[in-house]
């Protein structure tokens, strides 16, 4: 996944989900949606590549996932996290708040 | 040419389809579809919409297929890679998989030999049907060891007993059965077996049939039962042999059956022919000489067998009165501990001992995957950093101790395959079952298990040795050195254990090693350099009077001693330290017989004339027997000074009488003529017992007799002239069990010679495994402090210094650990005391010898490293950072 200019590095991406997630539900274009505006397009995630780290997170037990009605009545796929990832975000938080500008940027701004 | 194989994806992922693809498959279209309609409202076209939203979800299917992994990876698929990974990391140490390995497959091959050992001869030595409904039964006078039956007392038990539902008598043949054939005279291994004893056993033929009571009686056809290995070997597994007559003990014998492979009577060793044993009227209480037999009623316990019997004991005691002065009895016990016996002590000792082997290569293994993990935890944190999750680790690390056990384990299973064949080899004769131990499926699960207790040992060992620095690293990314100090305490654990451990097998080889010298040394009362002997078996067909059996055995000895070369030449019923057959009661002058007053049975042995010339037995007082001694004129007897000490206070032998037999005034007395030095003959273990000696002449109603001659030079030499001389007299008697009697006292002691070879063994592997270990240790230790010996040379310390600072670095590793072996050894010697001769499982002087032994081992596995560091060239080390 990684190599490319821009690109998240590995576990930055499965923070990020859970730290949206903790904010609330959401489905998978919302989530991928967030993580571009929160980074004024610095980020660029191929949208698709988030969904291999949710069903990864899924396994983890960090999060899970529920069908309901969107808001224009379609089924989508909700994601929610657990209580175990509510732990791991604290533990995760702490550990990568020492790496770059723009992660912590994204936090900060995510948090607001 | 990507339309096609997009084609054949879809094609593929559509067969594989299930719920869960289906969802996925429908989430990533509805974020397509709401992607695409966002671009719509800011006002793209359908289709420019539809392809901005692939554009910025990037490859459909890539990710597809990543979520579909994520979502499917197997356990196996990931363990298989942990696997793959483990064996890389293992090759790229090559010393430390190579002494892993080799520790493992030592102490799990070594388990695993020796407990298909202990299961052969131990928990499960049968292969017959419901053996522990099997028992022995054993006649025994008061206070003496249960011996065989007689036939008057066999019949009694096997007309008049109710509890069991088979019962029957064995013998064996002592010099062999002679086999006719048109290749000649040939000896094989057999015994007489009563119907009872193959029905009590509960094994069915092969081939054929087996001994019914009609084979049993007087007159019945002359019939027997070949065993698997004879039918192989001589008549080439072919199934028309039931039905052939075959020529044994002189007469025309039917083949009635062909037993299965591996069958054998209980605790004989392998045979190969079984005739059916028609006992003759008794016509006397004595001799004794059956071993009995029997399968319980179902039901039925032992002890309520042994209390159906007793009636009978004392029926009989009153039909043969001369005999209730010895209160025979009868004990029943169970066939497993007939045959067992005092063999379970030794094959758990040994067990013991490889328990302890591999428990200190496990120590080996953990200590240095401890060393090894500290090494590694800069790799370690550099994983988690770069995103490797912890279980993933984790789950790397106990693949390692896997893949590390299991190959040693797979190792040690060879290693034991071809240990149970040594072993089989090796075997003494006291433990004929050996031979037929193998690695079976029970012994396989018990290896499986302890290659996964190794496995989770070894995995387990940095977890419990270094865990906060394992779990610093693996949290947080860890710090570069790893913490040095940590873990030291657990690798000085490991050492003391190692050291523990091996004082305690070196002190039970140093004990056995000590009482097998002394028992090797123990005078058997004769003379035994220079000596031959040979067994000699007359049948009965072809010497059907006594007369001329010792015609027989005269002229060969009267041949004999003509040859040059041969000092003396004797014939006589046993040998030391062969076990003396016969027993009898002897009442000798001056006892009172009566209520209440035990006739003891006495060795009692039929000899030549020149028997004590042959054997340097010295002469005390008297004569010995001479060519005049024989039927018709006056019984004699010779006794040896032990019976003279326990049956006439005053020292005299010489002129007085005994009477042998059942006790009875009217029994003809024999006089005493000479008295002799005493001879061991029931083995080197047991005291001096008192022994009768009588001239064959006047009793020679036993066909089978031990020829013994004296030799000038070396007496295997002489073996082809006395062979010939035998076939001079009669072609059709082989010459049997040619040894020298040195040879023989040196078979006596095999068990204990066995014994004490496999623990010295085992001992010498534990001690280098142990020295393997503080080597390790110190090794590791001393490159972890270069710089301080370094600083410390700067400062002016001497290497001999240095040398001696490492030297007692290691010895304070191990002394604990001896100290604590010590205790150890002292408290398990209990264990051994039946096993020791001479020697007390306390004996100081052996316990210091093994203490001083491994503290010499100790000082030597550290002088390399020692060496090493008074090398440390001081400028070199300050250097490097």
């Amino acid at each position: 996944m990684p190599g490319k200019k821009g690109d998240l590095i590995p576990g930055t991406l499965d923070l990020l989900i859970l730290k949206l997630l903790q904010l609330g539900p959401m489905h998978g274009y919302g989530i991928a949606e967030s993580i571009e505006r929160g980074s004024d397009n610095v980020l660029s995630v191929n949208q698709g590549s988030l969904y291999p780290a949710l069903y990864r997170l899924k396994r983890r037990g960090l999060i899970r996932s529920e069908w309901r009605t969107s808001d224009n009545n379609r089924r989508a796929r909700y994601w929610l996290i657990t209580d175990l990832g509510r732990t791991e975000l604290t533990g995760e938080r702490l550990q990568w708040e020492r790496l770059s500008g723009a992660v912590n940027q994204l936090l900060r701004l995510t948090s607001a | 040419m990507r339309a096609l194989r997009e084609f054949f994806d879809r094609l593929r992922s559509s067969m594989r389809r299930d719920t869960t693809d289906r969802e996925m498959d429908e989430e990533i279209s509805s974020h397509l579809r709401m992607a695409e309609e966002s671009f719509v409202q800011s006002g793209m076209t359908p289709e420019q919409a539809r392809r901005a939203a692939l554009l910025k979800f990037g490859g459909v299917e890539r990710f597809r297929e990543a979520a579909r992994d994520e979502q499917r990876v197997s356990i196996l698929e990931d363990f298989w890679t942990d696997v793959k990974y483990a064996a890389r990391i293992l090759a790229k140490t090559p010393a430390f998989t190579l002494v892993a390995l080799g520790s493992l497959a030592l102490g799990i091959g070594a388990n695993t030999a020796i407990f298909s050992a202990v299961d052969g001869v131990v928990l499960r030595p049968f292969t017959y049907a419901e053996p522990d409904e099997l028992v022995a039964v054993y006649v025994h006078d008061e206070g003496q060891d249960p011996s065989g039956s007689s036939v008057v007392d066999f019949q009694a038990i096997a007309s008049g007993a109710r509890s069991f539902a088979a019962i029957g008598a064995v013998f064996p043949e002592w010099g062999g059965l002679t086999l006719i054939s048109d290749a000649g005279a040939e000896q094989v291994r057999g015994s007489w077996v009563t119907s009872g004893v193959l029905q009590a056993l509960g094994v069915a033929p092969q081939l054929g049939r087996l001994f019914s009571d009609a084979d049993d009686a007087d007159g019945a056809p002359y019939t027997a039962i070949l065993s698997d290995g004879f039918w192989r070997s001589h008549y080439a597994a072919d199934p028309s042999v039931v039905g052939r007559t075959i020529r044994v003990q002189g007469e025309q014998r039917l083949v009635i059956g062909v037993m299965p492979k591996n069958f054998r009577l209980p605790g004989n060793s392998e045979e190969q022919m079984w005739l059916p044993a028609q006992l003759d009227a008794p016509t006397a209480r004595a001799p004794f000489f059956l071993r009995v037999f029997a399968r319980l009623k179902p039901g039925v316990t032992v002890s309520q067998a042994q209390a159906d019997v007793h009636p009978i004991a004392v029926e009989i005691a009153r039909q043969y009165p001369s005999s209730a002065a010895a209160k025979w009895d009868y004990t029943v016990i169970p066939l497993r501990e007939a045959v067992v016996g005092d063999l379970a002590t030794t094959m758990w000792v040994l067990y013991g001992t490889v328990v302890l082997v591999l428990l200190i290569a496990l120590a080996n293994v953990s200590s240095l995957s401890v060393v090894k993990a500290i090494t590694r935890l800069p790799e370690l944190g550099l994983r988690t950093a770069l995103g490797a999750k912890r279980e993933r680790l984790v789950r790397q690390l106990l693949a390692e101790s896997l893949l590390l056990c299991t190959v040693g384990g797979a190792l040690g299973l060879l290693f034991a395959y071809g240990g149970v064949k040594v072993l089989g080899r090796l075997a003494p004769p006291q433990l004929p079952q050996l031979d037929l131990v193998s690695v079976n499926g029970r012994v396989l699960l018990w290896t499986v298990a302890i290659t996964m207790i190794a496995a989770i040992v070894v995995g387990m060992a940095p977890a419990i040795a270094v865990p906060r620095s394992l779990r610093g690293a693996i949290q947080s990314g860890g710090r570069g050195g790893g913490e040095r100090r940590e873990g030291a305490k657990a690798r000085g654990a490991f050492v003391a254990l190692q050291f523990a451990l091996a004082l305690t097998i070196a002190v039970g080889a140093a004990l056995l090693v000590n009482s097998f010298v002394r028992l090797q040394s123990v005078q058997p009362g004769i003379v035994t350099s220079g000596l031959l002997t040979a067994r000699l078996s007359l049948p009965r067909s072809d010497y059907p009077e006594d007369e001329r059996v010792l015609d027989f055995y005269e002229r060969l000895v009267a041949e004999l001693g003509t040859v040059p070369g041969v000092r003396a030449a004797a014939v006589s019923m046993a040998v030391p330290p062969d076990r003396l057959v016969m027993t009898n009661p002897i009442t000798p002058e001056g006892m009172v017989v009566g209520p209440g007053v035990t006739v003891e049975a006495l060795e009692e042995l039929l000899v030549t004339p020149d028997y004590f010339t042959a054997l340097g037995i010295p002469f005390v007082a008297g004569r010995g027997f001479t060519n005049a001694d024989r039927d018709g004129a006056p019984q004699v007897a010779i006794v040896n000074e032990a019976f003279v000490r326990r049956f006439f206070p005053d020292g005299r032998g010489v002129g007085r009488w005994i009477q042998t037999g059942e006790p009875d005034p009217g029994l003809p007395r024999i006089e005493i003529v000479g008295v002799v030095g005493n001879v061991k003959y029931q083995g080197l273990e047991h005291e001096f017992e008192p022994t009768v000696y009588v001239p064959y002449a006047q009793h020679s109603w036993w066909p089978s007799m031990y020829l013994i001659v004296r030799t000038e030079g070396e007496p295997t030499g002489m073996v082809p002239l006395i062979r010939s001389k035998v076939t001079a007299l009669d072609p059709n008697i082989p010459l049997q069990e040619v040894r020298t009697v040195d040879e023989m006292l040196s078979q006596s002691v095999s068990t204990p010679r066995f014994r004490t070879a496999l623990v010295l063994g085992f001992a010498v592997v534990a001690v280098l495994l142990a020295m393997t270990g503080v080597y390790g240790v110190m090794a590791y230790a001393i490159a972890q402090r270069l710089r301080e010996m370094g600083i410390r040379m700067a400062l002016g310390a001497k290497p001999a210094d240095v040398r001696r600072l490492v030297l007692t670095g290691g010895l304070k590793l191990a002394v604990p650990g001896l100290l604590i072996g010590l205790v150890a050894a002292v408290a398990l010697g209990r264990v051994l005391e039946d096993l020791l001769f001479g020697v007390s499982a306390r004996d100081p002087a052996t316990l210091a010898i093994a203490t001083v032994a491994l503290v010499i081992a100790a000082c030597l596995a550290t002088i390399v490293p020692a060496l090493r560091a008074g090398r440390t060239q001081p400028a070199e080390t300050l250097r490097v950072q």
